[in-house]
């Protein structure tokens, strides 16, 4: 081989390498970060995301901030483009509560993402029947309710729930909606307040009568529970963006809208809980203003103009 | 199907073979044990999977028990509390050039132990789950919590009362941050939370186990064996062909079988499993013995057959409550489950019987016992290398390791300042706490969030 053949053939080694990385260079990055327990829905919907995404050609990671704080202290520092699911009773617990603000602004909303029924269940096991009538008969009969809830739900959310049925009802509160999944199924508690997810529908053993928009032949809250004043909610989840510039949000806002419209997966596990998704919710006209009028639906009167005014803002008072 | 069998079998067999390796230098080394051995190789599984931590840890606990008698029965020194049985019959029978038999027979009898065991455990595992799939509510894991929660303040240790304050002072360290439930921020007046918002993510395991675990470890194995050296009146030696050694394990398989049974039945008892199977096995088997007229004074082999068939027995029963309920039966098992817990990934009935985890950890843990024998045996010959070791030099190169590794953990999480002050701000409590049992603050600092979570639950569903 001359020299000049072997010139040659470094120079093509070169350009084939040059093309490798400039392709690897552009492989775009959307990270899900899950500021939630790592076992419950929040988790399992950001594996099915991270599939999709990477389906997609996309380089993505979940990566478990675990909590408000944590995760606040990812989004100041992180340098990938990533994004997280956010309920409005979540920031509103995690502000009221723990003083810790998720900065929901213009800047950082991308698109919603779910709008997912809230669902009450009795364990079959306890022979109460299908009847609706018989169970809240039952529900009435008690002297004391317990019902099973994730974290990240107000403390008072069934405070006037109890007038309806003359007695107590008590909120148990676990970590992470798998775990009061469990702890029912164990007998731990009454009832169970949960999303209603393929999980709630498909087990064998709960039978959830009621949820909040009526979904599957359920009775709706509202006919059920008239006196409750947190009927109506939702579990209205949004894309929370960080670590992104104007570019990189437009294109995480297209992907995750055609992931969702798209992902044989996503489209199973939303489709059979009957949970309308991103493009439905467009279609609406739901966004940002609506997240935050979700937020003072959640609070039940108890966080005043100022306060929504600063956390709007990103600041806690 | 190459790659599938290079990631997934080869990844396996790599994390079995570590932990083999591993294993085998925790019985070596006398006060190190499997706890200090696990963070030794934490930062080498911070991206394994979960299986593959499993069946790291499963070689760690089983081989460990292998060398810890090699070095009981040769060196007259207990690795572990496990070994007291090793230490004074395989001694004596070293003493009395039956040494290479007493550890062929132990070894084998541990193998024997991990098969009776694994028949057990496959036999009763439906059955068990079942159970919990049904009744493991709030009751049940408040109950559970608070038996290992006692268990190791009066079962260890130097008394009850110190026990407790150890183990607060490790749940109080565990508590700072905030935590899911019931939802609060802990001594959010007091520690500077907003100058240090990492604060609110809790304090990393690494830096805290190393100043108030191992160091305080250290210290104690330090002035329990500064003077000792690794020296015997003879050199360890064996003539004996692999028939001879199989003929005079068969001559005690009664007592291997014994030995199997006691130790499958005692191995759910927390933090003490290994410990009381070894010596209740061994108190039995003696006894036996005696009455029988078959007892020797100057070295028993049927005593230690089955002493150290009890304690390997032991092991996979012992896994069961961390594989199914996520509760840790020794304290290895608790930085297990804190390593599984940092991974983001979960332990628990579900996904033990959903990835057939014990069935394939059933499989690996017997062949695990084989390789034990396999691949240690010939290295035994070698024992007597370890007389050229300084044990001072082993255990300060240890923590020195442990210190480089606090500083790459710290750094994998972009937080190697965070990790180093804390370690250097505990370091003084770790002093202070040299002569209690800080395995103790170890298991509050991991398990206090489970503990609480179960205590609050149980709480608000019966008196809330």
């Amino acid at each position: 081989m001359t020299l000049i053949q072997r010139l040659g053939a470094i120079m093509i080694a070169l350009t084939i390498s040059a093309m490798a990385t400039s392709a690897y260079a552009e492989k775009k990055v959307l990270d899900i970060l899950v500021p939630y327990s790592n076992s419950g829905n929040n988790w399992k919907q950001a594996q099915m995301f991270k599939e999709a995404l990477q389906s997609k050609g996309y380089d993505s990671e979940v990566v478990h901030t675990a909590n408000c704080f944590a995760n606040n202290r990812s989004v100041e520092e992180i340098s990938r483009p990533s994004f997280y699911f956010l309920g409005s009773a979540d920031l509103l617990v995690n502000a009221r509560d723990k003083e810790c603000i998720q900065k929901v602004t213009k800047k950082t909303y991308l698109v919603p993402h779910i709008y997912r029924s809230n669902a009450v269940c009795v364990r079959r096991s306890d022979n109460v029947g299908d009847n609706t009538k018989a169970i809240l008969a039952w529900i009435a009969s008690k002297d004391r309710v317990t019902i099973a809830t994730s974290n990240g739900l107000p403390t008072d959310i069934f405070d006037d729930l109890g007038e309806q049925f003359g007695n107590t009802i008590k909120k148990v509160q676990y970590k992470g909606s798998s775990k009061a999944f469990a702890g029912f199924n164990a007998g731990d508690t009454d009832l169970i307040y949960s999303g209603y997810t393929n999980r709630e529908i498909n087990a064998p053993n709960l039978h959830c009568f009621a949820t909040t928009d009526g979904v599957n032949g359920t009775a709706k809250f509202s006919e059920v529970f008239p006196g409750w004043k947190l009927s109506k909610l939702v579990f209205f989840n949004h894309f929370i963006s960080a670590g992104m510039n104007k570019k990189q949000k437009k294109d995480a806002r297209n992907i995750l809208i055609e992931v969702m419209a798209s992902d044989p997966k996503l489209s199973a596990y939303y489709g059979n809980a009957f949970i309308p998704t991103t493009a439905e919710l467009e279609k609406r006209g739901l966004g940002f203003d609506d997240f935050w009028a979700d937020v003072v639906a959640w609070s039940n009167g108890t966080v005043d103009d100022k306060t929504l005014k600063a956390w709007k803002k990103g600041k806690l008072k | 199907m190459d790659s599938f069998f290079n990631a997934i079998v080869m990844g396996d067999l790599t994390h079995v073979v570590l932990g083999i390796a591993a294993g085998f230098l925790s019985g070596l080394i006398p006060g190190v044990g499997n706890t200090t051995m696990m963070f030794l190789f934490y930062p080498l599984l911070m991206d394994s999977s979960l299986f593959q931590m499993l069946v790291f840890y499963l070689g760690v606990s089983s081989v460990s028990q292998f060398s810890g008698s090699v070095i009981a029965t040769v060196f007259g020194i207990p690795g572990e509390s496990s070994s007291l049985p090793a230490v004074r019959e395989g001694k004596r029978l070293f003493e009395r050039g039956m040494g290479n038999f007493a550890i062929s027979s132990a070894a084998m009898g541990s193998v024997f132990g991990s098969l009776v065991s694994t028949v057990i455990v496959l036999t009763i595992l439906p059955f068990v789950a079942a159970g919990i799939m049904k009744f493991y509510g709030a009751t049940m894991q408040f109950i559970l919590m608070w038996t290992v929660t006692l268990s190791v303040c009066f079962l260890l240790g130097n008394g009850w009362r110190q026990n407790l304050m150890v183990f607060a002072i490790g749940a109080l360290l565990g508590m700072v941050g905030e935590h899911g439930n019931p939802d609060f921020i802990f001594a959010q007046f007091v520690l500077p939370y907003s100058q240090f918002p990492v604060l609110y993510e809790g304090l990393p395991l690494f830096p805290v186990v190393v100043s108030l675990f191992v160091f305080p470890t250290l210290l104690q194995t330090w002035s329990t064996f500064k003077d000792f050296r690794y020296e015997t009146t003879q050199d360890y030696k064996d003539n004996a062909t692999i028939g001879q050694h199989l003929r005079e394990w068969w001559k005690h398989r009664w007592a291997t079988l014994r030995g199997s049974a006691f130790g499958a039945m005692v191995g759910l008892m927390p933090y003490v499993s290994a410990t009381v199977a070894s010596n209740t096995s061994y108190t039995i088997e003696k006894k036996r013995r005696m009455k029988n007229g078959t007892y020797r004074e100057d070295g028993d082999m049927g005593s230690l057959v089955s002493a150290e068939t009890a304690n390997n027995s032991c092991i996979l029963v012992q896994l069961m409550p961390l594989l199914l309920l996520g509760v840790p039966m020794v304290s290895s098992e608790a930085v297990l489950l804190s390593l599984i817990d940092s991974n983001s990934l979960v332990l628990n009935w579900k996904v033990t019987l959903e990835q057939g985890l014990f069935t394939k950890l059933a499989l690996w843990f017997i062949l695990i016992n084989l390789a034990a024998i396999i691949l240690c045996w010939p290295m035994v010959k070698h024992v007597n290398l370890l007389k050229k070791f300084d044990m001072n030099t082993m255990m300060w190169g240890t923590a020195v390791v442990l210190v480089l590794l606090v500083i790459y953990t710290g750094s994998q999480q972009n937080a190697t300042w965070y990790y180093s002050i804390v370690m250097v701000m505990l370091l003084p409590l770790g002093y202070l706490l040299r002569k209690t049992e800080t395995l103790i603050l170890l298991i509050a600092f991991i398990l206090q969030d489970k503990l609480m979570h179960a205590t609050v639950v149980f709480y608000n569903i019966n008196f809330g």
